[in-house]
């Protein structure tokens, strides 16, 4: 294996070098900060970069490892958070102009999770400013520029957690920490041709983290593949007295075979989104289909109707509003780096109370529905995106027109898991993908349909050009 | 424009320039108005949707399937 391959392989792989004695976490560490620097800062996909903490968590881990103490298989790898989650004592800017010599004196708590599991932290990663929040509309919306994409670097990388994206499809580091609140973990996983995973509402604990939407964030894995996604899963999971809406689930991933159900998988599908996706993601996912016809009982499956996007829309802004308020009041958003982002959140202070309880009690028969039709598969598939990373230059609109698929907000308003893994590849060779939904807390059953579909794919494996 | 003839999106948008005075220029005030349609347009939606009055709305921090058979 050579030095340029380190952060395209797979956690294990890494994790059983590293036991051999054939690596260490500070030659790691090392080798992902210089591509950070280089690779990483060239996609727009570093804030900053937390070297004195790598090194000094890297040499921990080869004490520890050196010692006998084994914290598991991600003791030693390296990782970048989402630039919305707290590193103690280093900048955290919401990727925000006005924001960015904020800092706070704890770790978040995925952060100090993944410490406690031995991982080293390199950098924090870029994001849309204020997590999209304010409602842009262009790529251009954040401190550290338009996020790129390495598979074509005239395209966007996806947002809002773009320098995950990015970072991780270029090897620049194994694994990252992305968050989503309405797509913003499986589109740029989608864009950028790596796995990204949205756990179950509660799951994660969001201590730590900027709130956008106290009822629909969450905090997720972005990696090369669904077992590595699996992988930190399990280690950043948990119930945590500071998120009063996490949860003791069952444990959050399995591995082991037997987990898999021996009759095969039974699978929905959602044909009514290809009516609104770009040909190839639609060749793509039939493509897909096709691979998990191997494993699975394929059936069509149709969406309760309800007005998905506009309950999720009244909800995310009037919280959106609520949360960033002290922004808004200071006229700090006036120095945001988009010009939308400047005005965009004003209007979510004059929601009448009303309407957002109209949209929650809504959301109560949404999640009441779409728990009935989860219920009856292990999963649910449907493109992940309808088109493939707008070009830097183009408005979302401009390019994509009214192409969205209403499962994003349809799964986010039901807090169900999903992930995002790679179909092939669409138009200006950029990737497509394909989203594997499931039963609220059926987090480990989504892992097991994605790993199983990756043994027989190698879309993943797949490495953008560099430089 | 449309938002302009809307008496309800127009009182919400004096609320507004009400709290923040003279921040924004007319350009600005203009795309807030547009956003203030926007959810004004979703809101009249969800009035088709039925609802009884005992449906009570999802609470605040728990938004899990369970809750929904209580």
């Amino acid at each position: 294996m050579s030095q340029a391959d380190w952060a395209f392989r797979p956690i294990r792989e890494l994790a059983q070098r590293i036991r051999a004695g054939e690596l260490t976490p500070t030659a790691l560490a090392e080798h992902c900060l210089e591509r950070l620097d280089t690779v990483g800062r060239s996609l727009n996909a570093v804030v900053t970069l937390t070297p004195e903490r790598a090194l000094r968590e890297a040499r921990q881990a080869e004490e520890e490892l050196r010692a006998g103490i084994d914290r598991g298989p991600l003791h030693g790898i390296p990782y970048g958070a989402k630039d919305l989650l707290a590193a103690a004592g280093y900048p955290t800017t919401w990727g925000a102009a006005p924001l960015r010599d904020q800092r706070f004196a704890k770790d978040a708590a995925a952060v100090a999770r993944l410490r406690d599991a031995g991982a080293v932290l390199v950098a924090k990663l870029a994001t849309v400013e204020l997590a999209g929040g304010m409602g842009y509309q262009q790529p251009n919306a954040s401190l550290t520029g338009p996020g790129i994409n390495p598979w074509n670097r005239s395209a966007w990388s996806g947002g809002s957690s773009s320098g995950p994206g990015s970072a991780v499809a270029a090897g620049v580091v194994p694994f990252a920490l992305g968050t989503e609140t309405w797509g913003s973990i499986l589109t740029p996983a989608s864009y950028c041709g790596i796995s990204g995973f949205r756990p179950s509402y509660g799951r994660v604990s969001r201590f730590g983290a900027m709130p956008l939407s106290w009822t629909l964030d969450k905090i997720g894995p972005m990696a090369r593949s669904a077992d590595d996604c699996g992988l930190v899963l399990a280690a950043i999971s948990g119930p945590d007295p500071r998120d009063p809406a996490t949860l003791a689930f069952p444990s959050s991933y399995d591995d082991r075979p037997e987990a898999e159900p021996a009759h095969g998988f039974r699978i929905g599908v959602l044909d009514d989104a290809l009516a609104h996706c770009q040909p190839e993601v639609a060749a793509n996912f039939h493509a897909a289909l096709a691979v998990l016809a191997e494993i699975a009982t394929l059936e069509p499956v149709h969406l309760p109707t309800f007005p998905y996007t506009e309950v999720a829309t009244l909800i995310l802004w009037a919280e959106a509003a609520s949360a960033l308020e002290p922004l808004l009041q200071s006229g700090a958003v006036g120095e945001l780096t988009a010009p939308e982002d400047r005005t965009g959140g004003y209007a979510g202070l004059v929601i009448p109370a009303v309407d957002y309880l109209r949209a929650q009690r809504i959301r109560r028969q949404i999640v009441a529905a779409l728990d009935r039709v989860f219920s009856q598969y292990d999963a649910i598939v449907a493109p992940a995106t309808a088109v493939v990373a707008s070009p830097l230059d183009q408005r979302f609109r401009d390019y994509a027109g009214e192409r969205r698929l209403v499962i994003s907000a349809a799964s986010n308003l039901a807090g169900v898991p999903a992930i995002s893994v790679p179909t092939g590849f669409g138009e200006r060779g950029l990737p497509t993908g394909m989203q594997i939904i499931g039963r609220y807390g059926a987090d480990g059953r989504v892992l097991a349909v994605a790993r199983a579909y990756q043994q027989r794919t190698d879309w993943h494996l797949r490495r953008p050009p560099e430089g | 424009m449309q938002e302009a003839e809307n008496p309800l999106v127009m009182a919400r948008l004096a609320v507004l320039r009400a709290r923040f005075g003279s921040r924004l220029d007319e350009s600005q005030w203009d795309d807030v108005a547009r956003d203030i349609l926007m959810l004004w347009r979703a809101a009249e939606e969800l009035q088709h949707v039925s609802l009884d009055y005992a449906d009570p709305p999802m609470s605040w921090l728990s938004c899990r399937p369970e809750e929904t058979q209580r």
